[in-house]
């Protein structure tokens, strides 16, 4: 067995809770842990999208990663495949084991307090992908997937995915994966074989290899046929003549032996089905029809019942589309405990885009971030006795504290210690400033190094503008009042520069060396700001952070930029060239913009790369850190 | 002629009766809102009454991929379900699961006789798990203070290969205990297990040395937050005294140290692999019960 499913084209399925616990998997090849791990990480944490790959896939080492989330539930459906297969039927796949799996467990994953689940999974699974290879015509499998007459009695007893309104279901079930040609009945209650010449899923008994540690196997088959009285109730104009069809290919007689007494119960049921059927079933089943059907293959009885439950899902998701609006559903929105669908969510939405945009959040992160909280609502319930916006403002915060909140804190005094701790005669730490023209670059340059200062540093000032006329002299200025303010405090500043017009690059290497010689501790280079649309000037900055080799490179963002913040963040963000970026950021001149801290959110949101510093005033001791909760307060005020 | 009398009295009573049988349009509202509504609010009271009969609660942080989550997954398969645990990817949200210790273990059953039927019963209580990573922390950072948590335990790889990043997140921790401890005043201490994990690696450090290495760590850490960058919410007037970890001035930070400020710090080692927190967390867990 274990032979014949490697054949598969995924490596590996998992389905995991966001909590972190690992429900249910499938592992055709191993594959570390370490790459869905890194996948939540960078992915559904920290929210980083690869270039290129529009947030639909995730590549990491040889493999691609596909999801696809149930919020209602919390849980998280991840294939890992290797890179080099295309495969079309990932997405149905994840799409359908989504559906297949919440119907099947979601009962039991509401439960508080435990983690495991009762889960029997494995045949549904195969199933599915085995369905789904086939028509593909992938690399078929050509196993039937392990479903038996044994097996089946215990499917239902663990599983129970089918109470009592059954018959309805089932109809749904036997009207769905008929073909609109076909000459097959889906109405096969057990292992079917295919008609076509072919034969390849011949009817296997082989008892199912359950994954973890499967319980004994009864022997029961009385649940085959309590399933089976539906499918022949197929009476619909549409199938009912296809049932018959069937009937007379004599299909029915099977080498399993499971006596299936179906047709009296069937007929009883009959009319209660019809009138059951709702215009949405109705849509729906069109829709699998075609998706399910390939003509050649007769579906086994687990594909049956899987396609049941397929459908009975996309019933549920249509038919609650349509109650948004009904008086309970204006209920619900008071009282609370209403499942969130887009429609709901809209106009609250839109509203917090707005709201955002007024914060001067850059339009385009203000729209990223409120798509992505409404992705993370939908199916969620709202709590008890909150509305709509109040859920969407308590999400929009928590994105918001997500974005802001850095992977890894800062703490400058600590790292340049720990630098400085080696051996005697080691590089300074140097920290280089960018930024666009006129931000604030020197200031901020000079308001660090008051703060290095104080805490008792030897720093040099390197003046690698050497563009802007001026640069060099203000800089010399503030080095002046520095040393003044200084000197009681028993720091050492100098300034270190070698006029205009020269190589800024090679300036700053040499700076490091003069440093590095006299044993100062900190460098910090200031650069000449640039247009970050300006390509030539932009395209320097990687000889530069070769050269310097700067431990931490942070650009200076005014807090008044708006729109355009997205676009700086990004291009200084990927102007340094081999996996170098920017380290942080300092917003400056926040003291001038009230509330309206979105350039915060803007350039965080188009880099991941965190606020560091922020720019209070015109004083030297005017440099902050960020507080999260400080921002989020104005953002959401 | 006596009919008037009657007559006279009839309408008011006729009109009762009519609207009684022919609510008006509000009144029709208003009874359906009722209906409706009190099996809602009924729900709603019986809901959060469950919820306030609450276990005590165990917190588990620390860095991500520490074991947290496998620490609670397994010390929840073995006292409950008696199954394997199942596997753990980095987590994204908090968990709590009912675990169990034998009451034996319990602080309050020291002087109690083996034999006495008491000690063959159960003490139930909650684990906590909150996700490791470094965007997410302030899910575990507000839990601290939380009165309905009983003890803290921080789960951290013994290879300790980022001894700084652990520090942190540790410094974090104590600060906020430290914090809920004052606010408290005199009350019981508050309770955190340094609960060294993966000691089956080869590359495991000892948890001697991990509390040295952290201690020193944390030393140099309160030493330079003092002297840090404000924060932005600080207007550098005042009160611009840092809070300081621990009692005392700069010298050696020492977990010991911090028993002073109401907190009190265990370090101990272990393995989720060779399955020693049953018996190790579930003896500190039951010291806090
Ligand atoms: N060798 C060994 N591995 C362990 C031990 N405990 C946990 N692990 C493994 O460490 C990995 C991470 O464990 P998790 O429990 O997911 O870590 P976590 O602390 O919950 O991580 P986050 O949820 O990301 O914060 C898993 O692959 C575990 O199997 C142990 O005692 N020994
Ligand atoms: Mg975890």
């Amino acid at each position: 067995m274990a032979e014949e499913t490697a054949r598969s084209a995924l490596d590996s399925f998992e389905i995991v809770t966001t909590s972190g616990i690992l429900l249910w998997s499938k592992k055709y090849a191993p594959v570390n842990p370490s790459i869905v791990n890194s996948f939540i990480s960078d992915v559904l944490i920290e929210e980083r999208v690869q270039p290129g790959t529009d947030g639909k896939y995730y590549k990491k080492d040889s493999y691609t990663l596909k999801w696809v989330a149930a919020n209602d539930f919390g849980l998280i459906f991840i294939a890992v495949y290797q890179s080099l297969l295309q495969l079309t039927w990932i997405d149905e796949l994840l799409d359908t084991v989504k559906k297949l799996f919440t119907s099947l467990y979601g009962e039991q994953l509401k439960r508080p307090h435990t983690s495991t689940i009762e889960c029997h999974f494995d045949n549904y699974f195969d199933s599915r992908i085995a369905e789904l290879e086939r028509r593909s015509g992938g690399p078929a499998r050509f196993t039937a997937p392990p479903v038996s007459a044994e097996q089946t009695p215990e499917l239902e007893k663990w599983d129970a995915p089918l109470p009592p309104p059954i018959p309805g279901i089932l109809r749904a079930k036997a009207g769905s994966p008929a073909p609109p040609t076909s000459h097959l009945s889906p109405a096969i209650p057990d292992v079917l074989r295919p008609k076509s010449p072919s034969g390849l899923l011949t009817a296997t008994k082989r008892p199912s290899r359950g994954a973890r540690g499967r319980r004994g196997v009864s022997s029961a088959h009385a649940s085959s046929g309590e399933e089976s009285p539906a499918r022949n109730s197929n009476n619909t104009k549409k199938s009912g003549k296809k049932l018959r069809i069937w009937d007379a290919d004599g299909n029915a007689d099977e080498d399993d032996g499971a006596v299936l007494d179906y047709s009296a119960r069937g007929a009883s049921t009959d009319d209660e089905v019809d009138r059951s059927r709702s215009k949405a079933t109705y849509i729906d089943q069109k829709e699998w029809g075609s998706t399910t059907s390939r003509g050649e293959f007769v579906l086994k009885d687990l594909d049956m019942e899987v396609n049941a439950i397929l459908r009975q899902a996309s019933e549920k998701e249509a038919s609650s589309a349509n109650t948004g609006y009904s008086a309970f559903g204006f209920l619900r929105n008071i009282v609370g405990g209403k499942t969130l669908t887009k429609a709901d969510l809209e106009t609250a939405m839109a509203a917090m885009t707005e709201h955002l945009s007024r914060k001067n959040v850059a339009r385009e992160a203000a729209l990223t971030l409120t798509s992505s909280v409404e992705a993370s609502l939908i199916g969620q319930k709202t709590a008890s006795f909150q509305s709509i916006e109040a859920t969407v403002k308590t999400a929009v915060e928590a994105a918001l504290r997500k974005i802001l909140t850095p992977t890894n804190s800062l703490d400058l005094l600590r790292e340049i210690q720990t630098k400085r701790a080696g051996p005697h005669g080691a590089r300074p730490y140097v920290i280089s400033i960018v930024g666009v023209n006129g931000v604030g670059k020197s200031t901020n340059l000079s308001k660090i190094c008051f703060f290095l200062l104080q805490n008792k540093f030897r720093v040099l000032i390197a003046a690698c503008d050497t563009f802007r006329s001026g640069a060099v002299e203000q800089l010399r200025v503030h080095a002046r009042n520095l040393k003044e303010l200084s000197q009681r405090e028993g720091g050492v500043v100098e300034l270190y520069e070698k006029g205009y017009g020269k190589d800024a690059a090679n300036i700053a290497k040499d700076a490091v060396a003069y440093g590095q010689a006299e044993g100062f501790d900190v460098v910090l280079i200031d650069t000449a700001g640039r247009r970050h649309n300006d390509t030539r000037l932009m395209s320097s900055l990687e000889k530069f952070a070769k050269m310097a080799e700067p431990d931490k490179i942070l650009m200076v963002g005014e807090a008044l930029v708006g729109t355009d913040s997205v676009a700086q963040a990004r291009n200084f963000n990927g102007a340094f060239g081999g996996g170098r970026g920017l380290d942080g950021f300092i917003i400056s001149k926040c003291d001038t913009v009230g509330d309206m801290v979105g350039t915060l959110i803007s350039m965080v949101f188009a880099t991941g790369i965190p606020v560091v510093f922020l720019g209070t005033g015109q004083n030297y001791q005017d440099l902050r850190t960020l507080n999260i909760a400080w921002a989020v307060k104005l953002l959401m005020s | 002629m006596e009919d008037p009398a009657p007559l006279l009295d009839s309408p008011p009573s006729h009109s009762f009766m009519t609207s009684l049988f022919n609510p008006s349009l509000p009144v029709l509202v208003a009874a359906v809102f009722v209906i409706f509504l009190t099996p809602l609010f009924l729900h709603l009271f019986v809901f959060n009454s469950r919820a306030a009969t609450n276990l005590p609660t165990f917190l588990l942080v620390g860095p991500a991929g520490g074991g947290k989550t496998s620490l609670m997954t397994a010390f929840e398969s073995e006292s409950e379900t008696g199954k394997p645990p199942p596997d753990t990817r980095t987590s994204q949200t908090p968990l709590s699961l009912e675990c169990s210790i034998p009451a034996s273990l319990a602080g309050t059953s020291k002087y109690r006789s083996g034999n006495d039927p008491s000690m063959k019963a159960f003490k139930r209580f909650l684990l906590l798990d909150t996700p490791g990573h470094g965007k997410l922390r302030h899910l575990a950072l507000t839990q601290v203070a939380s009165p309905v948590i009983r003890g803290v335990v921080f789960v951290l790889d013994s290879s300790l290969t980022d001894v700084r990043g652990t520090a942190e997140y540790l410094y974090e921790i104590l600060l906020a205990l430290q914090r809920s401890a004052s606010v408290a005043g005199t009350g019981p201490p508050k309770r955190l297990l340094i609960a060294c994990n993966k000691s089956d690696v080869f590359t495991a450090l000892p948890a001697s040395k991990i509390q040295k290495l952290l201690e020193e760590e944390i030393t140099k850490m309160r030493v330079s937050r003092a002297k840090g960058i404000l924060d932005v919410e600080d207007d550098g007037e005042g009160d611009t005294e840092k809070e300081w970890l621990g009692e005392g001035g700069e010298g050696l930070f020492e977990f010991k140290g911090m028993e002073e400020v109401g907190v009190e710090v265990e370090v101990k080692g272990g393995s989720v692999e060779r399955k020693e927190w049953k018996d190790r967390l579930g003896a500190w867990v039951g010291g806090c019960l």
